[in-house]
């Protein structure tokens, strides 16, 4: 696979600030990576070197193989965190305008502006002005027109802040549609649904340093898997269990009196769950429950980032 | 280039499609013709104000006051028929005019305006008297001292209907001096006064003079023995200066006149424009698709584009109308703008000028968030751009002054204070010195600004210029 975006020993400093710290990543051609941390991670700040906008302090920064990613600006496509559309314009222009800035004809920029404006159910509202439009619609055109000359790079910053969960499902597919075209993707987010969704890789990052860096499989299981058992059980009964590493009392489960509890258990890493389930049985433990937990992204996220946020 | 031109398009586009624009381009020449008429209409439209003249000086005044009145009146028909005979037929038919008048009377100005301007003087409405002579009223007449009349004239001055009188000029005199108690409907200033204050005065000198043995004769001799005053200039193209001559001053201070309000104004319009892109975010967006110089120079050159719309505009009109009422003068106009370059000069500071505060408004506007901020960052701006307005009219009378000729040398007052001087034939090393100045101010405004439109239009905070220069410096001397 050829590498589409490449990051090495980049870092950003502001004065005394540093935004960014000696961040390294590839994202391969076709790949949809997902480049995760919460507010004042540094997101921003490396998506504005990657396009070119700001000059990195230290490292280099290589964007569809070119050194400097103005030189190939036509090739990428960018949505800002905060939105941006001439409000007076109409959705069919302001497409065919960012088309056009980068190097499509007026005609085709006009044509593909339609279609996609079309097949986003935005065709009625093509010729009203942007400020006539809900938030939704002019997120979807601000979109379109990031991606209206199909680039090869697409950058979304925090694509689905602001979104419903209709337009965000809508979102999903058009990210899908552009990797699914071959087009590379790295969007931004603290809202870790979607990348889970979405990603083939992400990017961890807090406090202006890589947190992680791998596929979603990678990135779990750094997270621990988790056991529910609920029941008339104790703590010390279930701590005794093969591979359990600590136990939590989660919720008093049942009725008053009726001593039911529901506890969860942390897996040892590299712990069976099914070596628990079977020494419960052996032990006769009063069970009405037994769930093993797979970490999520959040999970793994909070593993990783500890303290850092 | 490409990516320059669509946005010099589509900024000239969304300024050219509202409904705003085209009244704005309409309204001005609207109130300048208003503004111009008006005097005219308020005079046609109300019959002019009456004068009661109350004589108890006993020297029988009211007929001089009465003949000085008119002949005022002829002076100012013939000036009247000078201006329609120079707007119709160039300022030589105007000086003709007064010549004739000068030498003999209305009656010769009235044969001259018909011989040089025909067909203007078929339809020309001589202008109405500046006040109406009106007989006393009985009752006022009948008072024998100042005050008296003065009594009696009041009810007259608040009558507003045709009766009443607009003012009453109550004359008397004791042993030595004449006085006058003018008396008028309204509390506002009169020239009228003055005017009558100079006729008794002059009057009064005739009677003294008389009592004194000078005869009627030697009087005459005396008022009419004035001495001849001929303006001469190296600078004149013929023997004395002209109206033509000074025509060219004029039309050098009109001209920087109209260059500073078209700068100001295509600055104003790129300031707001960028201001509105970096609130709405949309600045973010073009970074990401064009380079800094593109945005910069397709805004810069947008609004170029609609301010020289509207100057084109205005031009065209303006010269329509100059045709259609002055075709005397245009000849002359035409003549001036290419022998004296100041068409030349004229599209050379505009270039230069524009270049200079479009991009200090611009890289201004890519700090602000909202109109209030640039307001303020702008205000300093405004106090700069001050300073020429305040010494190009003195450059019309004044163009050598030493203050003036170091203010062309300033860069940023150049294109102003040079275009109103350029008639006036300033020297070679001067039109080429401050043109190189200018340049190369240019130059570094625009490079500068550049800088501080890219810091700018990526910045959240407001604009520290310390900071800014520092950065700037430092990465100038970052080796890349």
């Amino acid at each position: 696979m050829t590498t589409a975006l490449s990051l090495n020993g980049v870092t950003k400093r502001y004065g005394d600030f540093t935004a960014v710290q000696s961040l390294s990543f590839e994202v391969g051609t076709g790949q949809i990576c997902g480049f995760l941390g919460p507010n004042g991670a540094g997101k921003t700040s490396t998506i504005r070197m990657i396009l070119g906008l700001v000059e990195p302090t230290e490292g280099t920064i290589e964007v569809l193989s070119a050194k400097d990613a103005r030189k190939v600006r036509e090739r990428i496509g960018f949505l800002p965190e905060e939105r941006g559309l001439y409000k007076r314009m109409t959705p069919i222009d302001a497409i065919a305008f960012f088309a056009g800035l980068k190097g499509v004809s007026d005609r085709d920029a006009r044509r593909r502006a339609k279609q996609m404006l079309e097949e986003q159910g935005l065709g009625a509202a093509m010729n009203r002005p942007i400020k006539a439009l809900s938030k939704g619609m002019s997120q979807k055109v601000q979109l379109l027109s990031a991606i209206a000359h199909d680039p090869e790079l697409v950058i979304l910053d925090e694509p689905f802040s602001g979104l419903d969960p209709v337009n965000q499902q809508s979102l999903e597919t058009i990210i899908r549609g552009l990797a699914s075209k071959g087009s590379t993707v790295l969007f931004s987010t603290h809202v870790m649904q979607h990348a889970e969704r979405l990603c083939d890789r992400v990017v961890l990052m807090a406090r202006g340093r890589k947190m992680f860096d791998g596929d979603l499989a990678q990135a779990r299981s750094h997270a621990p898997r988790m056991l529910v058992l609920e029941g008339n059980i104790s703590l010390q009964a279930v701590q005794a269990l093969p591979g359990i590493e600590q136990v939590e009392v989660a919720d008093l489960a049942g009725q008053e009196g009726t001593h039911q509890v529901q506890l969860s258990a942390t897996l040892k890493p590299g712990a069976n769950g099914q070596d628990a389930l079977r020494a419960a049985f052996g032990q006769g433990l009063d069970l009405r429950r037994f769930e093993l937990k797979e970490p999520t992204l959040h999970d793994a996220f909070i593993a990783l980032t500890g303290d850092q946020i | 280039m490409r990516r320059l031109l669509k946005i010099a398009l589509r900024e000239y586009l969304s300024y050219v499609r509202t409904v705003g624009f085209w009244l704005s381009m309409a309204g001005l020449p609207v109130i300048m013709g208003i503004a111009i008429m008006a005097p005219t209409l308020i005079a046609r439209s109300a019959p002019p104000p009456k004068m009661a003249i109350i004589d108890l000086s006993g020297h029988n005044l009211t007929p001089v006051i009465v003949k000085e009145f008119e002949r005022q009146q002829s002076v100012g028909v013939a000036k009247a028929m000078a201006a329609s005979a120079t707007a119709a037929a160039g300022p030589k038919a105007g000086e003709a005019i007064m010549s004739s008048f000068d030498a003999q009377g209305l009656e010769a100005a009235e044969s001259t305006f018909r011989s040089v301007a025909p067909k203007v003087a078929a339809t020309f409405k001589a202008p109405a008297p500046r006040v109406k002579i009106v007989p006393v009223p009985d009752s006022v007449a009948a008072a024998t001292s100042a005050e008296a009349a003065g009594q009696a004239l009041k009810p007259y001055l608040a009558d507003e209907t045709s009766r009443g009188l607009t003012y009453g000029a109550i004359i008397s005199s004791d042993t030595k001096t004449l006085s006058v108690d003018f008396w008028s409907r309204n509390l506002g200033l009169q020239s009228l006064d003055d005017r009558l204050s100079d006729i008794l005065r002059d009057e009064d000198r005739r009677m003294r003079l008389t009592e004194a043995g000078v005869s009627d004769a030697l009087l005459k001799d005396i008022d009419a023995a004035e001495p001849t005053v001929r303006l001469r200039s190296p600078k004149s193209d013929g023997d004395q200066v002209s109206m033509r001559d000074r025509l060219p001053t004029v039309i050098g201070f009109v001209m920087a006149m109209g260059l500073w309000t078209v700068i100001l104004s295509g600055a104003g319009i790129l300031l707001n424009s960028v201001v509105e892109d970096k609130s709405s975010r949309v600045l973010e967006v073009l970074l990401a698709s064009a380079s800094t110089t593109e945005i910069m120079g397709g805004k810069i050159l947008g609004v170029a584009a609609v301010t020289f719309s509207v100057l084109a505009i205005w031009l065209t009109l303006g010269t329509a109308m100059l045709l259609t009422n002055a075709p005397g003068l245009s000849e002359d106009l035409v003549a001036i703008l290419a022998t004296k370059g100041l068409a030349y000069y004229f599209g050379f500071y505009l270039v230069g000028g524009y270049l200079i505060y479009a991009c200090v408004f611009t890289a201004i506007g890519a700090f602000c968030e909202t109109t209030r901020e640039a307001q303020t960052l702008v205000g300093p701006m405004m106090l700069i751009l001050s300073i020429p307005m305040i010494f190009m009219s003195q450059s019309i009378t004044h163009p050598d002054m030493p203050i003036i000729k170091i203010l062309c040398w300033v860069p940023p007052f150049t294109p102003f204070m040079m275009m109103v001087r350029a008639a006036s034939g300033p020297t070679l090393w001067e039109l080429v010195g401050t043109g190189l100045g200018m340049t190369a101010f240019v130059g570094v405004t625009l490079w500068l600004s550049g800088k501080a439109f890219r810091a700018g239009a990526l910045s959240t905070s407001k604009l520290d210029p310390k900071a800014l220069m520092m950065g700037i410096i430092r990465r100038r001397l970052k080796p890349v």
